[in-house]
């Protein structure tokens, strides 16, 4: 989205050979702030501990949303099944017991607040989808990056459209740019001294959701199939890619109706062209409260789901010597203090690490981030995690 | 009483007067003095000019001759100066007041010779007698004497007699009624326009009247029988047009209220972005039309919306007339002749649209010379030319611009730009033929296209088609029948290419064809007809999608043709009730089927349409009736004349409108599709109540204008949030449909003529919107009144123009608005792992108010006639202060996190140089 924006801006100006901003950000300033409920759902054919979210509304230049605790949440289905749920974290109720969602039959949500009583329409899914492959490809964007996508074809069951959410989680792995054997610590003598590494700080691994929208649907082609549709694109300047790279990808079948709720939202959270804007206004979902006209933000779903998992190394599509990795963080400069007391107070503070020690008791220093892989991500190996 | 003594001194023989073999000419000026117009003309003529400048007015004209006599431009010039003129071989001699003859008595020529012409002949300038028609209420009383004074014995009374012919057609005029005021005497001209009164020695005042044509008044002093000749003038309201003459009191005696227009030939030098002409840009300078922002397509009417507009090219319809989104409009400046805007009571022959029409007329070509015009900018090459078919009878105008901004982005380096594209061209053609003085035929062909990529992987096309054919007959001297057929298309296209196999390709067509018969007929001087009938028939493809390459699986998809038919009967009458009050009054039957065939939804009463409210599905075969609909429309003005250059007028009207945008976007976009009316979508009505007041001042030099309305529209098409709006079966299930409210005031400043001129408008207006419904989803901001998406309260436009010298000019151009509303979040909230913000009320917020300098600066080449073409050059600065100003804020989730931008369209001062040619 962001590179769409800048895209759009250059094309605006450079269309009238001037060089001016035509897209700037701008600080959120509150105008008014109204407190809504948010709810969030989707319950899966995952035999496990399924998961609703509730939060409310926060004001547009604060940073934390508001968890809202002390509901009674509970999901009932067509068949007299009742599900319960319990607060796990603030804003986070799982269920009591595993379940999970069957084919053909109706959920509902029921969530009580001191407050009032909210209840969704009732959800079904009616299919399962397998994905039939994952692949992951050398190709170039809309902007004319260059870099990996990845791919998913998925055949469906049945004669009826298909209308998927596609979530994904990637994990890539991380490398520091020094290989150091030491840090640097004041022994009880106030003296500088080397010891070597407590953990592992070279190779690293960071995991993240996918949190951009990202919908499918087979409505309007001639196959209930997916044939290759693009997941994820990671340009080549971009770290992720840097070593390996792994992609989780999770493949919900939905029903039109959440599949339209996902796609305004998504619409709404966009912009596609400049000069014209998508009309913004209340979104409403399949939540409403049963006693007042308040409104609700939020979807409940059921959904099926099928994942598969992809790896890719930076060397399957590029030559690293050639096409120089991109760097987990920069600049790395070497640093040498003459003053032992500042090179104390720097270590206390975090602000340095051993770089090298020569001769004995004569040490330069770097920047943490470029020895230690921790500040990216965690040194714990994924479970998930094989390497060729 | 010195010209009493002139008089007694020299005696005449005859009246003709000015006779000289002339070469042929043409000639053209706008917006000039009388003295500029002159030097201008000697150096096309040859001729010198002898005259004292102080007699010469210093009012501003307007003329264009093609192969004209010098007399013609002369007349032309002078008829409203008290400037006489006389020619002799290379020279031409200017008085003041007098005329110069060159015949003279016998005794006279004995005593002189020819060079000594001498003065002859005293008008007086008389300030409008009563019997005075209003359109020639500026116009000077000539004294002619008649016959040679005889010293021997005088007569009980002489004869006089003389031709009566039209000035325009130089036939004869039979059944004028010539009259002696004051004396109850008079005759009337036979069938070859002769006529012969016996009228007793002395002063007399002459006046003509007739149907069709305006009247004459001369004062003649007879001394003996004699001859007097009448070239009569058409009628200006039996014609009704609206003369964009400089000098005029139009504004104030035309009876519609909130019309406005253009002159072509006077906007050249207002300074405008990228260097092209626009006309439409200029009319969003005057009170009550206004655009939703810089990039918006469209005009905003009083408040209405922007398919509200009823666009006619030579009457055929243009369903957009904008060049990329908005920025250019795409007119050809040069080939435009007039634009004349109805905003407030809209004439009876117009219909189909609520807020205004927009009546543009193409140039006739010049039938007697090849020429041409052309102009290079920065965006655009454009060159129009004249071509002469058949010498004096018929011409070929073409007019071509194009755009060379896509060369710009391919040659760039930029991968990502280069794959993009914006071009745009357009092409007009117009042929007129003139088979005699009583018939005329017009034909006009359009095109336009424009093509955009903002992806690499998608490209947006739209183009726009009509032809017309406009045949005007004068059936007698007051009936004029004109019949029109027209033909319009308008469509568009988006193309969608990946690797994927989801590539297709996506189209909308909408088509129209209209015959119209208009008559324009004067019943007498009290009464004047226009009656008509017209009727169109729509065929809409409102949407077609199909795979893209071999690769694709998408399937084509078609929406079922819709098709409509839009007929009118309708009659006017304007009425003069006595010289101040003048009434036009008039209906409008309007009526409109949708037609089959279609699979129509029939949905429960009382539940919102939706798929489960479906209650029954009737199948329509083709061309059978699905629904009908039909109105009678109201259309009244009148005018009142405080004084004689003070009027009040008012107006009411009503109009219906069977055809409606879809649009979920704030501001009207190229991919808009046009829905007809049909069993569940009804259509938009209007009523309009406006009052003006309208003043001139220093002889028409000052124009002053102020108007007021109020708008009440019905059924006004809106959508649910995220409502499908392309390719959906049963739009009726997301759509709204609500009331609109509009009222404002509006002040418009003219200064017509003089080295400095142009014009302040300022408008406080408000456009409101309301969607109730009984179901909440279908209800916006609680079902109150809400700010529509243009509503811009304070609007202030000046344009201003000011002519150094000849050659050198300057104009600028100051806008100032609210800004309009947006709708802007209440808070955020989190969801699927990621911020997104949470909108309540629509158009609660306003951006930053707009304002904006532009100042041009015109240079013209001199005006020697051995040069090939004529040039000028114009360099010009838009948005000279640099003004960052918004065009919309929006609320972007980029990586998990809600970002507010702000997006304008010219941020900094843009100069551009433009230079146009003339050959």
């Amino acid at each position: 989205m962001k590179m769409k924006l800048r895209i759009l801006n250059n094309f605006i100006c450079l269309l009238f050979l001037v060089n001016i901003s035509c897209v700037e950000e701008i600080p959120i300033e509150a105008e008014t702030f109204e407190s809504l409920l948010v709810i969030e759902g989707i319950v899966t054919d995952e035999l496990k501990t399924q998961q609703i979210k509730i939060s409310k509304t926060y004001p547009v230049d604060e940073d934390f949303p508001e968890s809202l605790s002390g509901a009674n949440v509970r999901v009932r289905n067509s068949n007299g099944s009742i599900f319960s749920f319990s607060e796990t974290s603030p804003g986070i109720y799982e269920s009591t017991d595993p379940f999970q969602a069957q084919i053909g039959i109706a959920y509902v949500l029921e969530v009580e607040t001191p407050t009032g009583f909210y209840e969704s329409t009732p959800s079904q899914v009616d299919g399962k989808s397998q994905i039939d492959e994952l692949k992951s490809f050398k190709t170039t964007n809309n902007f004319g990056e260059v870099g990996v996508g990845i791919s998913v074809s998925s055949s469906g069951a049945g004669a009826v459209n298909k209308y998927y959410k596609i979530e994904y989680e990637e994990t890539y792995k991380i490398q520091a740019p020094y290989w150091k054997c030491c840090d640097l610590i004041i022994d009880e003598n106030d003296e500088i001294v080397s010891v070597p590494k407590t953990r592992e700080e070279y190779i690293c691994y960071n995991t993240l959701k996918s949190q951009n929208i990202n919908l499918a649907t087979t409505n309007g082609l001639s196959e209930n199939n997916l044939d290759n549709y693009l997941v994820n694109f990671i340009s080549k300047e971009d770290v992720k890619l840097a070593y390996r790279y792994s992609l989780l990808v999770k493949q919900l079948e939905i029903g039109e109706e959440a599949y339209s709720y996902y796609e305004t939202l998504s619409n709404l959270s966009e912009n596609e062209s400049i000069f014209s804007q998508y009309q913004p206004g209340f979104l409403s979902g399949n939540i409403k409260s049963s006693n007042t006209s308040e409104n609700v933000i939020g979807f409940f779903t059921v959904a099926t789901v099928d994942t598969e998992r992809i790896f890719y190394n930076y060397t399957d599509y590029f030559d690293p010597t050639e096409d120089f990795r991109p760097l987990i963080t920069a600049p790395c400069d070497v640093q040498f203090y003459e003053d032992k007391e500042v090179l104390k107070q720097l270590i206390k503070d975090g602000r340095v690490k051993y770089f090298s020690e020569d001769p004995p008791g004569v040490f330069k220093v770097i920047r943490p981030a470029c020895v230690d892989c921790n500040y990216f991500g965690t040194n714990q190996v994924p479970e998930f995690w094989t390497e060729e | 009483m010195k010209n009493l003594v002139l008089l007694v001194l020299f005696v005449f023989l005859s009246l003709s007067v000015r006779s000289q073999e002339q070469t042929r000419l043409d000639f053209s000026y706008a917006d000039e003095t009388v003295e500029d117009v002159l030097l201008q003309l000697e150096e096309a003529s040859g001729l010198s000019f002898f005259y004292l400048k102080n007699w010469l007015p210093k009012d501003r004209f307007s003329g264009e001759f093609k192969d004209a006599e010098l007399e013609d431009i002369l007349d032309d010039l002078f008829q409203n100066t008290v400037i006489n003129y006389y020619i002799m071989d290379d020279r031409v001699i200017l008085t003041e007041n007098s005329i110069i003859y060159d015949n003279f008595s016998q005794g006279f020529l004995k005593r002189t010779d020819t060079s000594a012409t001498t003065i002859t002949s005293i008008p007086t300038r008389e300030k409008a007698p009563i019997f005075y028609e209003e359109n020639v209420a500026q116009r000077r009383i000539l004294t002619y004497k008649i016959g040679r004074e005889n010293t021997g014995i005088r007569k009980r009374s002489y004869s006089l007699s003389g031709n009566v012919i039209d000035v325009i057609s130089e036939e004869p005029l039979s059944n004028v009624a010539i009259l002696v005021e004051n004396e109850r005497t008079g005759t009337a001209t036979d069938v070859n326009g002769n006529y012969t009164i016996q009228l007793s020695p002395g002063e007399h005042l002459i006046t003509t009247q007739s149907l069709g044509n305006a009247s004459i008044t001369k004062r003649v002093i007879i001394y003996n029988d004699g001859s007097l000749d009448f070239q009569l003038d058409q009628d200006l309201e039996q014609l009704s047009e609206v003369l964009l003459d400089s000098k005029s009191n139009e504004n104030v005696k035309e009876v519609f209220t909130g019309t406005s227009q253009i002159d072509v030939q006077r906007i050249k030098t207002i300074p405008l972005v990228l260097g092209e002409r626009d006309l439409l840009k200029v009319a969003a300078t005057l009170p009550g039309i206004s655009k939703a922002g810089e990039g918006s397509l469209g005009y905003n009417v009083r408040g209405g919306r922007e398919d509200q507009n009823l666009i006619l090219l030579d009457n055929g319809l243009i369903y957009n007339p904008n060049h990329f989104f908005g920025i250019f409009s795409a007119l050809n400046p040069f080939t435009t002749g007039s634009v004349d805007i109805y905003k407030g009571s809209i004439p009876t022959k117009f219909g189909g649209r609520l807020s205004s029409v927009f009546d543009i007329k193409t140039k006739k070509g010049n039938p007697n010379e090849f020429s041409g015009e052309g102009s290079i900018g920065p965006v655009t090459g454009n060159l129009a030319l004249e071509i002469p078919i058949v010498k004096e009878k018929s011409s070929l105008i073409v007019g071509g611009r194009a755009t060379y901004s896509d060369w710009i982005l391919n040659a760039l380096d930029d991968p990502s730009l280069s794959n993009s594209e914006a071009s745009f061209y357009d092409v007009i053609a117009k042929y007129n033929h003139q088979f005699d003085a009583k018939n005329e035929l017009n034909a006009t062909a359009y095109f336009s296209n424009d093509q955009y990529s903002i992806t690499s992987d998608s490209l947006y096309r739209y183009q726009n088609r009509m032809f017309s054919l406009t045949y005007d007959r004068k059936l007698n001297s007051n009936m004029d029948a004109t019949l029109i057929f027209s033909n319009s298309n308008y469509d568009f296209n988006i193309d969608y290419n990946t690797e994927f196999a989801n590539s297709f390709t996506s189209g909308y067509i909408i088509k129209d064809s209209k015959i119209k018969l208009d008559i324009a007929h004067e019943i007498n001087k009290k009464h004047t007809l226009n009656y008509g009938l017209s009727s169109k028939y729509y065929v809409v493809d409102p949407g077609k999608i199909e795979a893209l390459g071999n690769e694709s699986l998408v399937v084509t998809q078609e929406l079922a043709q819709e098709k409509g038919l839009e007929s009118a009967i309708y009659f006017s009458d304007a009425f003069e009730v006595n010289e101040k009050l003048l009434i036009n009054g008039g209906l409008r039957f309007s009526i409109f089927n949708s037609l089959g065939p279609d699979l129509v939804n029939s949905y429960a009463p009382d539940s919102p349409k939706n798929e489960s409210s479906i209650l029954s599905q009737t199948q329509y075969g083709d061309n059978e009736f699905i629904k009908t609909y039909s109105g009678l429309e109201y259309r009244l003005a009148a005018r009142y004349f405080l004084l004689e250059d003070f009027s009040i007028k008012a107006g009411y009207s009503s109009t219906l409108q069977y055809i409606h945008t879809l649009s979920n976007n704030t501001t009207a976009a190229p991919t808009d599709i046009y829905k007809l009316s049909d069993a569940n979508i009804v259509p938009q009505k209007a009523t309009q109540y406006s009052i003006g007041f309208f003043k001139n001042f220093l002889d028409n030099e000052y124009e002053l204008s102020l108007e007021g309305y109020y708008k009440a529209s019905k059924d006004l098409l809106d959508f649910e949030t995220g409502a499908t709006l392309f390719l959906n079966e049963n739009i009726e299930t997301e759509t709204l449909q609500g009331e609109g409210k509009s009222y404002g005031a509006e002040v418009l400043l003219r200064k017509n003529f003089g080295d400095l001129n142009g014009w302040l408008g300022y408008t406080y207006s408000r456009s409101l919107i309301r969607l109730d419904s009984p179901y909440a989803s279908q209800r916006v901001n609680e079902g109150e009144y809400f700010a529509s998406n243009f509503d811009k309260p304070h609007d202030f436009s000046a344009i201003l123009n000011y002519k150094l010298t000849q050659r050198f000019s300057f104009s600028a151009n100051l806008v100032y608005q609210t800004g309009r509303p947006v709708t802007y979040p209440i808070g955020k909230y989190v969801f699927n792992n990621a911020e997104y913000v949470v909108y309540s009320e629509r158009n609660k917020f306003r951006i930053p108010d707009y304002y904006r300098l532009d100042l041009s600066f015109s240079a013209e080449g001199n005006h020697k006639i051995e040069k090939l073409a004529h040039s000028f050059w114009n360099i010009s600065v838009y948005n000279v202060l640099g003004r960052n100003n918004p065009y919309s804020v929006f609320f972007v989730t980029t990586d998990g996190e809600v970002k507010a931008y702000q997006s304008s369209v010219f941020s900094v001062p843009i100069p551009t140089i433009t230079y146009n040619f003339k050959f």
